[in-house]
């Protein structure tokens, strides 16, 4: 009796003991609040689910319950910057960083500081410092892992940045986000079924988000789920109608399958809600670059022009205008357009990059097999496009799915029907739906007497077509070959 | 299948120890715990998405897609790995099951599942789920029916393998009949359930099995070859393992298959065999009737459970599986009536009680467990901990430092509801020191029975020991318990108990087997003449006895054996009120009447030690006296040559003779015989002498002399007290020899021409009557002629044949050697007799005596140192002494 009396004595004097060194739970920043630091928790896993404002919800019950919670105040901060607030953004953020120095230990306040860092350019001496502190610290915290990611993804570390988000899942399987930058470092690297997988559990994470359903339909549209691809789009409108991220991805979505006219009102229809911004600008290169790839030449080179006129001095608009003059058959003007251009490019501090570079010499590439088809020189088209490849292979296939194409047709004009085959192939093994490259198939099968595959790659354009504009060259071209393998009927 | 010796009871095997017997007991509030959680698993409406899929993995796989009850379309489909529910990404089943626990009953809850490498959403509709069905509430009841009458068991006869297995085998069934293993369920506790049902499923018909080959008798072939015990379980748990393994590695559901349901109805087929089998073995009718209830109990509960839901296996349907169930409470029910009223296993208990004290005993263990569960979640509160370390450590605490209260309470409940147990060990040791001190018979009964009496509440007690002589029961002493004495008690707390019993048959049973043995009048009237054998014979008297018994109010008779000889028993009446004897009063009345046993074969062998010592003492005290009868020497007389010697035997008997000198020359011859030995016979020998030499100085009639000392002699002793007497009186001088006999063997007279003649006038033996004459003779003898007198010791002296030394063996001797002197002649008789007789110890006292007639008037200076010179064996005195 009275040893088990002891024992039970002893028992509770250690649980004490144990209590009294272990103290209370372990927070990763400080607060008066046990129910505070719930909230907080809870809102930080709300936005890593994209769910900002349940996130904003749960972030200002914890600040009402504690107006000295830097940490939540920094959270604000960051939801007010992701829907445009800046103002309130930068109110919250000052809250946050006024407290930071009320803060007990050294860790907490870079993790703080962190916070209020989150969005800061790539190359950011304080935040990748404060970066590697953290990590140093806690290799397996979960905003300094995030932090870290973006920071990789963003300097084109993509290996390094999917093991960063795999181990974040591995940590925490409902972070929302890293599932999102898997997606697209998967269709990055050309493994568009994985990145469908991963954007397709980004979206059940965060089903009320436009976000999710707006990178799938990114993904669904490179592989060629044009269908799916729509429907997507069509779900992040839903969720956020004023995303226009999906707006544009739907208005592309369009134009790549030739359907210009409703691709154009889409694009159109958003214009005045971005006017002034990077995004219209990037609306009107999209547009550009549609035009170009459906070979509407007139409707590419009226977009040029209005491009310089609208944006004098944007980047590309000397590259439109080396274009320009060479389409208008005013070659030494576009020559030296274009030399202006390289030079003013190559002139600048951002070319020590290599991706910078590469960017560049691609340009040029493009520019002088431009030129080159141009003047009828198709092996020196053949040649530079190659050149163009070689430079972009970091690329994923569907941003580089146009040079093969290009390249094909310079095959297939200098007589080479078997090389404009296989480019066709390859491009077409990505996206099976792309309408030029089916067409390119067509005509070099036929060039080298498989009728057969011809046949086979336009039966399937045909449904494509079918939805396209009426203007669009490339019907005529599809009706051209019909005609071809389609034996003449007989007098 | 042949069984061995009945004798009703599980078979004792060494006790298993304290740790087994908290193992068994931790098993069984496991299983307690493990059936109540089941109960709150199956009764809780759950939403379910209408799959079965398995807890077991790694990852959620929809392993069926039954067609839903309520009948909507399932859109999971088998094959399915289930990735995310809700909102939520989902690693284990055990985070599957807990998201969908949270989720609404009918809502429609979105799906991420992984089908042939595509992630897609799937929309599913939940629908309301409960895993019991109607007929649980039986099941419920039954479980806890099984779980109540294996503890009782266990509780009260854990000593015995079979107690012990019968007690498992009901928690098996308890979780058999509370686990299901075909329902589909998301919340993780079901893989405990499952697996815990899974291996009551297999290992019950093994348990069945074994449980049967051990009792009612553990059959030969199980004694012969113990590890057939073991090896029973084998294949029920490779099947156990290999459903385990389907859990894991499977790609169905794990089920019990048909083949493996059919192996294990073989084993339930087998166990009821073994029981009938058992059941048709007993000779014994009182022994087949205890178990008959309990036989068609379980032969009633298992087939039927055997047909309908143990050999169907999976197709079988619930309600068919209900009703197969149904009759299985009769299993627990016969054997609860064959406890109560046979006590079949010794288990003597009242089933009120003990039911009180488990529901007692488990409703502390709630509440201690509810305390602990309580004060954890207050520390932990106190705390701020959420650790899951913490939270152990704070439930570990909380249970260590209520512990105390607990073993307190629980003492107290065992105190109150077992309370010889408490006092057993005490008890035991008490009597252990106290037994051994006490000698006499009486206090042994009475400060022992006493004792026994306080410790198990007892009436009275009565002690019971074998008459000297026939096969009574004498009452060798009662002693009752002073607060229970009731008006009609004696000053030794009963006055009822029966002086004798007659226990002829139920004392074969009691040397037989050891136990205590229940007193309860037969239902039934036997007719002694139906019995045909033996064995039937003894039953049907040992149960008249045992109507006897009950009529004089005996309950329970515990033996007294030592060495496997019934030296008494114990008779003991109803215990107090509704009380009855519990297991623990009938191991200390068996103990204490196994020690009061040996103390009381000790105290007898003690007594006959001391008996043994008085009869030395007296044997050494009759030698004194008989030594001082004889003379010292023998007389010189002249003319006459004197020789006697005198035998001892073991006992001392009352041989005497004397020679007395007159005054007037003659010579007076003596020789008697009294009847009896040791300390009386020597007295009245003494007696006898004092008598003869007074009355011989003053008469010289031998005839008168004897009639005077037989009347003084009856007079003053017993009539069953006697002697025989030859008296003469010799004188040398006239050469003539007057003698009358008291009933004496005839003296033999030699003459010297070695013709023999019989001295045999005389009367009766002196003090037998108070009649009678004694008739004298005088004969003359001359030079030569001699004189032999004698006691029966010589002629009466038998060889190893039996054969008698006989009057004509000895004038036989007499006539052959006539030529020898008085010395030689005595030391002949003696070889001869000693060669005759062929061992060292004589039978009886032989006393020797002879005259020689000498030519001369010289006498013999002294025959008896004569006879000493020569080296022959000492005579008279000396010889007494020796």
């Amino acid at each position: 009796m009275k040893r088990s009396v002891m024992i039970g004595l002893v028992a509770l004097a250690l649980l004490a003991l144990a209590l009294l060194f272990l103290g209370g739970p372990e927070r990763q920043f400080t607060t008066r609040s046990a129910e505070a630091y719930n909230l907080f928790e809870r809102g930080y896993s709300q936005m890593n689910a994209f769910q900002f404002a349940q996130a904003d919800s749960s972030l200002r019950r914890a600040v009402s319950l504690d107006p000295g919670f830097a940490a939540a105040h920094a959270l604000i901060a960051q939801i007010k910057n992701r829907f445009g607030d800046k103002a309130g953004s930068a109110y919250e953020a000052a809250i946050a960083d006024s407290l930071a120095a009320r803060l007990p230990n050294a860790l907490e306040r870079a993790k703080l500081q962190l916070l209020l860092l989150a969005y800061k350019k790539p190359g950011d001496q304080v935040r990748d410092s404060l970066l590697d502190y953290v990590l140093a610290e806690q290799p397996t915290d979960l905003m300094a892992l995030s932090a870290k990611a973006g920071v990789l993804y963003q300097t084109g570390k993509w290996d390094e940045c999917q093991r960063v988000y795999e181990q974040i899942l591995a940590i925490e399987p409902n972070h929302a986000p890293a599932y999102n930058m898997l997606g697209y470092l998967a269709a990055g690297r050309g493994d568009y079924e994985q990145a469908v997988t991963h954007l397709r559990k980004y979206a059940f994470l965060a089903p009320d988000l436009a976000n999710p359903h707006d990178s799938l339909g990114e993904v669904l549209s490179w592989k060629g789920d044009y269908e799916d691809a729509e429907r997507e789009f069509l779900a992040a409108l839903k969720a956020q109608p004023d995303f226009h991220f999906s707006q544009i991805n739907l208005g592309e979505l369009y134009l790549e399958q030739g359907m210009i006219a409703q691709g154009e009102q889409i694009l159109e229809s958003i214009r005045t809600a971005l006017a002034g911004s990077q995004q219209e600008r990037e609306l009107d290169e999209t547009l550009i670059r549609m035009y170009y790839t459906h070979e509407l030449y007139d409707e590419a080179l009226r977009a040029m022009a209005a491009y310089q006129t609208k944006y004098p001095d944007a980047f590309l608009g000397g590259y439109y205008r080396a274009i320009q003059l060479a389409m208008e058959q005013r070659r030494p003007e576009a020559d030296a357009a274009a030399a202006a251009f390289f030079t003013k490019a190559r002139s600048s501090d951002n070319y020590v990059f290599k991706s910078y570079r590469d960017q560049i010499d691609g340009l040029e590439h493009q520019l002088r097999a431009t030129l080159a088809t141009r003047d009828g020189d198709h092996e020196k088209a053949i040649d530079e496009w190659q050149l163009m490849l070689d430079s972009s292979s970091n690329l994923p296939a569907h941003e580089r799915w146009w040079f093969l194409w290009r390249q094909g047709e310079s095959y297939l004009a200098s007589g080479r029907p078997g090389p404009a085959l296989e480019n066709a192939k390859r491009i077409l093994a990505t996206n099976p739906a792309r309408i030029r490259p089916l067409l390119l198939l067509a005509q070099s099968a036929l060039a080298t007497g498989d009728a057969g595959l011809a046949g086979q790659a336009l039966a399937k354009v045909q449904p494509l077509l079918a939805r396209a504009d009426a203007k669009l060259p490339a019907q005529q071209t599809y009706r051209d070959l019909i005609a071809r393998i389609t034996p003449a009927p007989a007098d | 299948m042949a069984t061995e010796e009945s004798s009703f009871q599980f078979p004792a095997t060494p006790r298993s120890g304290a740790v087994g017997h908290w193992a068994n007991l931790l098993a069984a509030f496991a299983t307690l715990g493990l059936c109540l959680f089941s109960a709150l698993d199956a009764g809780k409406i759950r939403p379910n998405d209408g799959t079965v899929w398995l807890l077991g993995r790694s990852t959620v796989t929809v392993l069926e897609a039954p067609p839903r009850a309520d009948g909507g379309i399932n859109l999971l489909q088998p094959g399915d790995e289930i990735i995310g529910i809700g909102t939520t990404m989902i690693a284990s089943p055990q985070e599957a099951a807990q998201l969908l626990s949270r989720q609404q009953v009918g809502s429609l809850v979105p799906y991420l599942v992984m089908r042939d490498g595509k992630v897609l959403r799937v929309p599913v509709r939940l629908s309301a789920f409960r895993t019991a069905d109607r007929f649980y509430p039986y099941y419920g009841f039954l479980s806890l029916a099984y779980w109540l009458i294996g503890l009782m068991i266990y509780l009260r006869g854990r000593e015995s393998q079979a107690a012990r297995l019968f007690f498992r085998m009901c928690l098996l069934f308890a979780v058999f009949f509370m686990t299901d293993l075909n329902r589909s369920s998301y919340f993780w506790g079901d893989i405990i359930t499952r697996n815990a049902g899974a291996l009551a499923r297999f290992l019950l018909p093994a348990l069945f099995l074994h449980f049967f080959l051990v009792f009612p008798d553990k059959k030969i072939v199980v004694t012969r070859r113990p590890w057939l015990e073991p090896l029973l379980y084998v294949l029920p748990l490779v099947f156990y393992l290999q459903f385990t393994m389907d859990q894991f590695f499977g790609s169905h559901a794990p089920r019990i298959y048909n083949t493996r349901w059919l192996v294990l109805g073989t084993f339930f087929s087998a166990g009821a065999v073994a029981l009938l089998h058992s059941y048709y073995q007993f000779r014994d009718p009182l022994q087949r009737r205890r178990i008959r209830i309990l036989t068609v109990g379980t032969l009633a509960g298992i087939l039927p459970f055997l047909i309908f839901t143990v050999l169907p296996g999976d197709r079988v349907g619930d309600t068919l599986a209900f009703i197969g169930t149904v009759p299985m409470i009769a299993v627990p029910l016969s054997f609860s009536y064959c406890i109560a009223r046979y006590r079949v296993m010794q288990i003597e208990v009242l089933l009120k009680r003990s039911l009180v004290y488990s529901l007692l005993t488990g409703s502390l263990f709630l509440f201690y467990l509810a305390f602990v569960l309580g004060l954890g979640a207050l520390l932990l509160r106190l705390s701020g901990q959420t650790s899951q370390v913490a939270t152990v450590a704070a439930t570990l605490a909380a249970a260590a430092s209520l512990w105390p209260a607990r073993v307190h309470l629980q003492g107290q409940l065992d105190r109150r509801f077992f309370r010889s147990r408490g006092n057993l060990a005490g008890a035991l040791q008490e009597f252990g020191l106290e037994i051994p001190q006490i000698i006499q018979q009486d206090a042994l009964i009475t400060r022992i029975g006493g004792r026994l009496c306080q410790l198990v509440d007892l009436p009275h007690l009565a002690v019971y020991r074998p008459a000297p002589a026939g096969e009574e029961w004498l009452l060798a002493g009662v002693v009752g318990h002073p607060a229970a004495a009731g008006p009609h008690a004696g000053p030794d707390g009963c006055d009822e108990c029966p002086g004798e019993l007659r226990l002829e048959a139920t004392a074969l049973r009691l040397a037989q087997f050891n136990e205590p043995y229940w007193i309860e009048r037969s239902q039934t009237r036997l007719d002694v003449r139906a019995a045909a054998t033996r064995e039937q014979a003894e039953l049907l008297q040992r149960l008249q006895e045992r109507d006897e018994l009950a009529r004089l109010g005996i309950a329970l008779l515990v033996p007294m054996l030592v060495r496997g000889r019934l030296v008494g028993l114990f008779a003991l009446p109803p215990k107090h009120g509704s009380d009855d004897y519990q297991l623990q009063d009938l191991e200390l009345l068996t103990l204490v009447a196994g020690q009061m046993a040996l103390q009381l074969e000790n105290s007898r062998l003690y007594e006959e030690e001391l008996k043994k010592q008085k009869l030395e003492e007296q044997l050494t005290l009759a030698r004194s006296i008989q030594s001082r009868l004889l003379p010292e020497r023998l007389p010189s007389v002249g003319g006459l040559e004197l020789a006697a010697c005198n035998f001892n035997s073991a006992e001392v008997s009352g041989d005497y003779y004397d020679l007395i000198e007159r005054d007037d020359g003659q010579l007076v011859v003596i020789i008697s015989d009294v009847s009896g030995k040791g300390i009386p016979a020597s007295l009245l020998a003494s007696s006898l002498q004092a008598s003869l030499r007074a009355h011989c100085a003053i008469s010289d009639s031998p005839g008168e002399i004897l009639d005077r000392v037989n009347r003084y002699l009856y007079a003053s002793t017993d009539p069953t007290h006697f002697a025989t007497l030859f008296l003469a009186f010799v004188d040398p001088a006239r050469q003539q020899l007057r003698y009358s006999s008291g009933g004496h063997n005839a003296p033999i007279l030699r003459r010297a021409d070695g013709s023999l003649h019989q001295l045999d006038k005389g009367g009766l033996p002196l003090g037998a009557f108070d009649f009678g004459s004694y008739p004298e003779e005088t004969i003359g003898f001359t030079p030569g002629d001699m004189l032999f007198l004698y006691t029966d010791g010589l002629t009466e002296t038998v060889d190893a044949d039996d054969e008698e030394f006989g009057t004509e063996r000895v004038e036989r001797l007499l006539g052959e050697y006539h030529g020898l002197g008085a010395a030689e002649l005595l030391d002949l008789v003696n070889a001869e007799l000693r060669a005759f007789r062929g061992r060292e110890q004589a039978d009886d006292d032989v006393t020797l005596l002879v005259l020689k007639a000498l030519h001369t008037a010289a006498g013999n200076p002294a025959g008896a140192l004569a006879y000493a010179q020569r080296g022959l064996p000492p005579l008279t005195r000396a010889e007494n002494e020796s």
